[in-house]
């Protein structure tokens, strides 16, 4: 029987999954892909799968945006100049949802919210803070590192790099008897031999 | 909390250290530039403090951070694994007190080295298939960042794009291998789990319709660690990865998180049941595919980075062949071999890739800045003899020369092929990685002929400055690493054979030792 908690998180999966597919802005499609990924999980919690949750909540709304983060900074440096002057916000709005889920999880673990006995919120405190711990800590880091990686691969170096590739001077071509049509800098320094 | 502390100690020093770094980078360079990497040296140290003290304690030990499951073990696998990688990251920090890899990022270079360094000891702590895929996401994200870390290259962005795709599907595929597993093993019944022994006890006692979806998972598990294991044909981002990134994260990368991954999938294996599922057999075909075709292309290369890469490559098959004869015969002496190559990688590989790092970084202000082919080095060693004995003596021990690093783990791999009850199949066994070293001699030592050539007259090499103190030490470290593990075995041994009979352990509980169905 789907309540009408499970009626809405399958609405959000729907809803925020054809957004994702739908929006031009990537970072937008990426964030909505994210919440798209924790109503899903939200929705096996409510099946009564507890660690399916916990999984699609750490796998997905968590490895797998920092994957694509990693992804559109390599390729789209405005999403990335974007996610900069926006760092603060960003980070401050991730810590608040972290600390206010991370917070409710556990008092209602804990039995402190008086949630743990009535509802299932019990058990997914339970999957995530005594079956899980060490996995929210790593991932929790894991995010951190992404973030951090992401702000990394951007900004001025990308910026160089939108405008003239550097590479190698290579005074080997110099001495190379066909090296005269390969010397703009756009070229493949090295010969891919195997 | 339950259980002892202190194994959280190494991954919890780390942590604090990927923060820390972060936070205070900024402060400390404007203080010192070098500061950062004596700051990051000191993480390190302390991190091996406490795997040593971990060491001295009545092993395994089981940690819970929260509630009553069990999260963390650590057995002498997870120590030796720690060592490992403690080592590496030291000696990689070190290396960057002096060297100016890290410059216009440092505040991100080192918690993300932190960050894989964590991920590594992570896998070798982890007791469940969940934990170990998110610690082995916690290395890779941070090589994610590290391989394009020089971002104004177009050719470090390319090489870390093709890293990024390939190995991002290759996690997918291992996540989906292990949910196979997890829902086979009964995962929406009460109770159920993904910790290593319960899943072996449960994939132990099943028969044939139902352990179909279970060949699915080892399938799913094998390719997906094995793009990061830079198994053939799973290994073409290796030498572009390893190439364009910054020496330091190559020396990394090569020296422990590539084996690092070998090790997770090695612990994903041995829940199956090794007497229904060939892993052994298995991993043998990949291994010696993987040993010929590394060899074969590190051949063709003359661009010194690419041939290092690409001569990574057999050093996978060597250990994989180890952990193949160990699980498919049951001799714990290929254990032995592969782990010891394990720990020998480190100090080699690590060598190797700093002692080019430090060759480019002195040539970073000539004509031949950027320069890596092996003719335009010719004579390095008359202006750099630190880092051309380094990497002499590096490519020597992974060539199986003895008495250095890497003749013990080969030996140990050849002499379990040799124990084969079957003479003919044993001795082809043991030609396959003799030949294979052999081969590797093809390309080692004309890199050695290049250095000790006499430099051109009035040449850029010729007036090339000579190597800072601080640049050579952690060379002269791994040389000395090299040649004491290659005259002193037992040192090595001493953290090897503990983490041997641990996996003897662990796969003997799937019943395989001393059964030898095939």
């Amino acid at each position: 029987m789907v309540t009408l908690a499970g009626w809405a998180s399958l609405g959000g999966v729907v809803i925020f999954a054809a957004l994702a597919v739908i929006l031009s802005d990537m970072l937008k499609s990426i964030l909505s892909l994210t919440i798209a990924s924790v109503s899903l999980a939200a929705y096996f919690y409510l099946l009564g799968a507890p660690y399916a949750a916990v999984f699609e909540a750490i796998v997905a709304a968590g490895l797998i945006t920092v994957l694509f983060l990693f992804m559109v900074s390599l390729t789209d440096t405005s999403v990335v100049e974007r996610l900069e002057s926006r760092k603060a916000t960003l980070v401050g709005v991730f810590a608040l949802a972290f600390i206010a889920v991370a917070g409710f999880l556990w008092l209602s673990y804990f039995g402190e919210l008086g949630v743990a006995a009535q509802s299932n919120f019990g058990d997914f405190g339970e999957a995530l803070w005594t079956g899980r711990s060490i996995d929210v800590l790593a991932v929790t880091i894991l995010i951190f590192v992404g973030v951090i990686g992401s702000m990394r691969l951007t900004t001025a170096g990308m910026e160089a790099l939108d405008e003239e590739p550097e590479t190698w001077e290579e005074p080997s071509a110099e001495s190379e008897a066909g090296g005269s049509a390969g010397t703009s800098s756009d070229d493949e320094p090295q010969e891919e031999v195997a | 909390m339950k259980g002892l502390a202190l194994a959280l100690a190494p991954l919890g020093t780390l942590f604090v250290g990927v923060l820390f770094a972060h936070v205070v980078d900024e402060p400390l360079r404007r203080r010192e530039p070098s500061l950062p990497g004596i700051v990051a040296s000191l993480f390190f140290a302390i991190t091996l403090l406490f795997t040593w003290q971990l060491s001295t304690r009545e092993l395994p030990i089981d940690y819970q951070l929260v509630g009553s499951n069990v999260e963390l073990v650590i057995t002498e696998l997870g120590i030796f694994v720690a060592v490992a990688a403690t080592l590496a990251g030291l000696l990689v920090s070190i290396y960057t007190i002096a060297s100016d890899e890290h410059a216009g990022g440092s505040e991100v270079y080192f918690p993300l080295v932190f960050a894989l360094v964590a991920g590594v000891i992570g896998i070798g702590f982890a007791n469940d298939l969940f934990t170990l895929y998110v610690f082995f996401e916690l290395m890779a994200v941070a090589t994610y960042a590290l391989v394009p870390f020089d971002v104004g290259r177009a050719e470090a962005v390319e090489a870390g794009f093709k890293y990024l795709v390939m190995n991002a599907v290759g996690a997918v595929l291992a996540i989906f291998g292990i949910s196979l597993i997890f829902t086979t093993a009964g995962g929406t019944d009460a109770g159920a789990t993904l910790a290593l022994g319960e899943l072996q006890t449960q994939l132990a006692g099943m028969t044939e319709p139902e352990i179909y979806p279970v060949y699915a998972g080892l399938l799913f598990i094998t390719i997906g660690f094995g793009v990061k294991s830079a198994l053939v044909p799973l290994h073409t981002w290796v030498p572009d990865a390893y190439s364009e990134a910054p020496s330091g994260i190559s020396a990394l990368l090569a020296g422990i998180a590539t084996p690092a991954a070998v090790i997770a999938m090695i612990k994903c294996l041995a829940v199956f049941p090794l007497d229904t599922v060939p892993v052994g057999l298995m991993l043998m075909v990949f291994a010696v595919v993987t040993m010929t075709v590394g060899n074969l292309l590190a051949l063709q290369q003359s661009d010194v980075k690419r041939l290092l890469a690409y001569s990574s490559i057999p050093h996978i098959g060597y250990v994989l062949f180890g952990f193949g004869i160990g699980f498919h015969y049951g001799f714990d002496i290929a254990f032995d071999g592969a782990l010891f190559h394990i720990l020998a990688n480190v100090f080699m590989k690590g060598g190797a890739f700093l002692a080019v790092g430090v060759v480019l970084y002195q040539l970073r202000n000539t004509e031949l800045a950027g320069v890596r082919d092996l003719e335009s080095l010719e004579g390095i060693a008359y202006r750099m003899p630190v880092a051309a004995v380094t990497l002499s003596v590096a490519v020597l021990a992974l060539a199986g020369v003895p008495p250095l690093a890497g003749f013990w783990g080969k030996l140990f791999i050849v002499l379990g092929a040799a124990r084969v009850s079957d003479v003919g199949v044993g001795a082809l066994l043991a030609l396959i990685v003799i030949g294979n070293s052999f081969l590797s001699l093809g390309y080692y030592l004309p890199l050695i002929k290049h250095m000790v050539a006499r430099p051109d007259e009035g040449g850029v090499i010729e007036s090339v400055q000579r190597a800072p103190t601080m640049l050579a030490l952690p060379l002269a470290l791994a040389t000395l690493a090299m040649i004491l593990l290659g005259i002193l075995p037992a040192l090595g041994l001493e953290i090897v054979h503990p983490a041997v009979n641990y996996l003897v352990e662990l796969a003997g509980t799937a019943g395989f030792l001393g059964v030898m169905p095939w």
